[in-house]
């Protein structure tokens, strides 16, 4: 076969949360390459930054993200805290600790349920997102939004966590927990689920080094990174909990470590919520931010999310934001290569990142290089 | 948190010496002044953060990617957002193809802290 076809994925398709554009470079049904695009949901936010104050760099940093919101809200807070040497009250650390935890519960539960559906469980994925709306109403009550929710202020947090809410979350987390376990059960019980992620798309040790691979993706190829331990913030070194790791570096690992980590998740907020410190939850206004330059991280759902402050004083002259997506997209072509077309749902679904279908492929020719593009009649019914 | 200056023709061998040592690049941030542009490196060496700032002589930078293999997209934003050249063609990552323009750089009259 002298044809090399170019299946572009992307950039809309209604599964996952964000715009990106994959290229498969097929022969048959065999994966000989892949590439990306990125862009298309370019909003210039590190130039934006620029010309806001502080309180609306904060607005502006829980808008980067509509599922890890708070992981962007988080890290602007520890480096305009860190410059300003402003150290929130306890009790606010403990309530950002339990919403971050919250986040990464509902975030892996979403991405649990997009991985079903790719894999053909479409019941598990009503139940793994049924179980996500517990949390999504307690992010509700603690913030008084479901995303993009501004649990952050400078200095400290927003809004407390009454008696009743705690009873509530510890209660949900009792439930969450049966759940969590249910649906760990479920997914990997399944002869097929486990057959179409176990051997797929495997991410070496020293590629997923090599690449700097971060999150889920680098504790799946056995490599025990996570900023919750590594550099703690907030109340992560007051509670103990274990970095999941796995060694089988495939599509199956990273599902297992990131359905361990809902567990973990669940035993650090019902730690922290036992422990709640009593106490003002924020110092108030924050002012006489100096100028300096200062790095952040937090360890946001799918990794290691970077940010970079340079401060002219009143606001922000430089700020760079590095989220884990962007750094794991350069294990795309890795894990893709070898592999068949209908391993690329899983694979992609694995890294946890957002793509999108199209309506036709290009065809290119190996030997001319020219190229050519198929309606979705072709694709469809194999003639033109 | 740590800021090192390292000087734009020592930065190959320092990254080298720092990769040996068992750091892991997080990622590099381009900045400028007018045409003082820097590049900084950002290291996670023995779980701390280190910042290699490397102030450039005319917008002009080696590729690292040989080094630190996700360099590659790093370097491609710093030169497509602040017009860095690495000294080979490189496609744009976040904006279209035929955009030209380089929408972080900044102009003389903002101050650098």
């Amino acid at each position: 076969m002298h044809t090399l076809e170019e299946i572009p994925i992307g950039p809309y398709h209604p599964l996952l949360k964000e715009p990106e554009n994959i290229r498969l470079f097929v022969r048959g049904e065999t994966i000989v390459e892949a590439g990306f695009e990125l862009g298309y949901n370019h909003r210039q936010v590190e130039k934006l930054f620029e010309g806001m104050d502080w309180y609306k760099g904060l607005e502006l940093a829980t808008k980067i993200c509509g599922i890890c919101s708070l992981s962007h809200g988080s890290a602007f807070c520890i480096g305009v805290e860190r410059l300003g040497a402003k150290e929130p009250p306890k009790r606010a650390l403990h309530i950002r600790t339990i919403a971050c935890e919250l986040e990464r519960m509902h975030s892996h539960l979403l991405w649990a349920g997009i991985m079903c559906w790719d894999l053909g469980f479409e019941t598990l994925f009503m139940h793994s997102w049924a179980y996500r709306e517990d949390i999504m109403g307690l992010l509700e009550k603690l913030s008084g939004k479901r995303v993009s929710y501004d649990v952050c202020t400078l200095g400290g947090v927003r809004r407390d966590i009454s008696p009743s809410l705690k009873a509530e979350m510890l209660e949900k987390m009792r439930t969450l927990e049966k759940n969590v376990k249910t649906l760990q059960e479920e997914v990997l019980s399944s002869n097929v689920a486990i057959d179409r992620m176990k051997g797929i798309g495997i991410l070496a040790k020293d590629k997923a080094m090599e690449l700097g691979i971060v999150g889920p993706m680098r504790r799946a190829s056995g490599i025990g990174n996570d900023v919750r331990a590594d550099d703690p913030y907030f109340s992560y070194e007051d509670v103990s909990f274990e970095v999941v790791t796995e060694k089988g570096a495939d599509c199956l690992a990273r599902t297992q470590v990131r359905l361990r980590e809902l567990l973990e998740s669940i035993s650090i907020i019902q730690q922290l919520l036992e422990r709640m410190p009593e106490g003002p939850i924020n110092i108030g206004k924050v002012f006489g931010i100096p100028e300096g330059e200062v790095c952040s991280r937090v360890e946001a759902p799918r990794g290691e999310n970077f940010h970079y402050n340079v401060s002219s004083g009143p606001k922000p002259y430089r700020y760079r934001v590095r989220p884990p997506t962007y750094a794991n997209f350069l294990a795309i072509p890795e894990i893709l290569r070898g592999y068949q077309i209908s391993d690329a749902a899983p694979i992609v679904a694995s890294i946890d990142p957002c793509f999108c279908c199209t309506d036709r492929v290009a065809v290119i020719d190996a030997d001319s290089g020219a190229r050519r593009s198929e309606s979705m009649k072709v694709l469809a019914y194999g003639h033109r | 948190m740590e800021v090192l200056q390292v000087k734009q023709e020592a930065i190959a061998d320092t990254l080298k010496g720092y990769k040996k040592r068992g750091a892991r690049l997080i990622t590099v941030s381009a900045l400028n002044k007018g045409n003082d542009f820097s590049l900084v490196y950002h290291l996670d060496l023995d779980k701390d953060v280190i910042c290699l700032k490397v102030p450039l002589e005319g917008a002009k930078a080696k590729r690292m990617k040989g080094i630190y293999a996700n360099c590659d997209l790093y370097e491609r934003e710093a030169r497509e957002m602040f017009g860095i050249d690495f000294g080979e063609p490189m496609e744009n990552l976040f904006l279209t193809k035929d955009r030209n323009d380089h929408p972080y750089k900044k102009e003389e009259e903002h101050a650098h802290p």
